[in-house]
């Protein structure tokens, strides 16, 4: 008698982050500290905040961008775009991204051992007047869970991208195979023309046949990093 | 003191501002993975036919698969249906005559069997022998089945 034995777990909604760094650290951290800082002004106090403070940063750690990547280029406004603001259009250096809410549901014997894709409408909206630019995509993954595991190894994502509009001739666009460091996915050999560059990127999962990874929830994070170079 | 503490409050955001500029963004993407357990077997014949001195001497054995495939950690048992095979002989067979083991155990067990594991995937051979002797009357003895069941261990 064979038996075959399978659980479901509910879909969990994917999250869509998009960060400010700096403004957020500000922001939220600056500001606030500034308005409670008499209340809480004790020597104890104090090095508790700094610890919390530090714990934020590490806990935040995103990998390093690029080294070529030019650090003096000033743009006019933010690089990213708050999803609440208005595309503006004499921007001369602009990114924004998008994205779907879908999540990979592993369920069954048949999906750990066949690969899938989601396209899901991730893209990066660009406009880069002032210089050629590169797109760079890096990965991270997290158990959500507690339980220690095996993780879910990043190689076992690629990430494709697609230009759906723009006119700058030639990008040179490669398919990634994810890891912990930023890979270029989209070269431009030459400035955006007025027109801005939209890219939909397509996350291909390879199969987990495995079943080293233990159940439960794991957390994808891809980043995406803008340069000029 | 107070100027010590905006101090260093802006130099960590200096830090953060430097080593991880606005140009990052990221996308996040759930993935959700379910308990899998799954099992097959090969077939090695149900019937088995004592026809020769040697069959009765030394049995017979029949060789076959199983493979385990689990993200969790498991238990794989082996049990029989019933505690002895029906016939229209007076004598009873009890299936302890039916003895099981891996093919790289040297000791054949009788049911219930049990083997576990942790996650992964696993092809095993199993060799399962008849072992009856010249203790019970010609005829035809069955109405037992072997179960292979595969539980995740409890947690």
């Amino acid at each position: 008698m064979i038996s075959n034995y399978t659980i479901s777990i509910g879909k969990i909604a994917a999250k869509f982050n998009l960060h400010t760094l700096r403004d957020e650290c500000e922001r939220k951290y600056f500001y606030n500290f500034k308005v409670h800082i008499n209340r809480y002004m004790k020597k104890g106090v104090l090095v508790a905040l700094l610890i919390l403070l530090g714990g934020f940063f590490v806990a935040n750690a995103q990998p390093a961008e690029p080294a070529e990547c030019k650090s003096n280029f000033t743009p006019t406004g933010n690089w990213l775009i708050d999803l609440f603001e208005k595309w503006n259009s004499d921007s001369r250096n602009r990114m924004e991204i998008s994205g779907g809410t879908s999540s990979f549901i592993i369920d069954s014997k048949t999906m750990l051992e066949n690969p899938s894709s989601d396209a899901n409408n991730m893209t990066a909206r660009i406009l880069s007047r002032d210089s050629k630019y590169k797109l760079y995509v890096a990965g991270k993954i997290d158990f959500l869970d507690g339980t220690p595991t095996t993780n879910i190894p990043l190689s076992a994502f690629s990430v494709t991208a697609t230009r759906t509009t723009g006119t700058t001739q030639n990008p040179s666009i490669t398919p990634i195979t994810l890891s912990g460091t930023f890979q270029p996915i989209v070269t431009t050999a030459v400035p955006s023309s007025a027109t801005a560059e939209t890219f939909q990127f397509t996350l291909n999962r390879a199969k987990l046949d495995t079943y080293l990874q233990s159940p439960g929830n794991y957390r994808l994070t891809i980043y995406l990093c803008y340069c000029w170079y | 003191m107070k100027k010590i503490f905006f101090l260093v409050i802006a130099i960590l955001c200096s830090f953060r501002s430097f080593s991880q500029s606005p140009s990052v963004v990221s996308f996040e993407r759930q993935i959700a993975i379910s308990t899998v357990l799954d099992l097959t077997k090969s077939s090695n014949g149900t019937l088995y036919t004592f026809s020769t001195v040697a069959n009765f001497d030394n049995g017979i054995v029949r060789d076959f698969d199983i493979i385990v495939k689990s993200n969790k950690p498991w238990n794989l048992t082996v049990t029989a249906s019933s505690a002895q095979f029906t016939s229209g002989s007076p004598t009873l067979m009890p299936v302890s005559v039916i003895n099981i083991k891996r093919s790289t155990e040297s000791n054949y067990s009788t049911a219930p069997y049990v083997i576990s594991g942790s996650r992964g995937k696993y092809t095993y051979t199993f060799n399962m022998r008849a072992n009856p002797g010249y203790n019970y009357e010609p005829g035809t003895y069955g109405n037992v089945d072997i179960n292979f069941v595969l539980e995740p261990q409890s947690p």
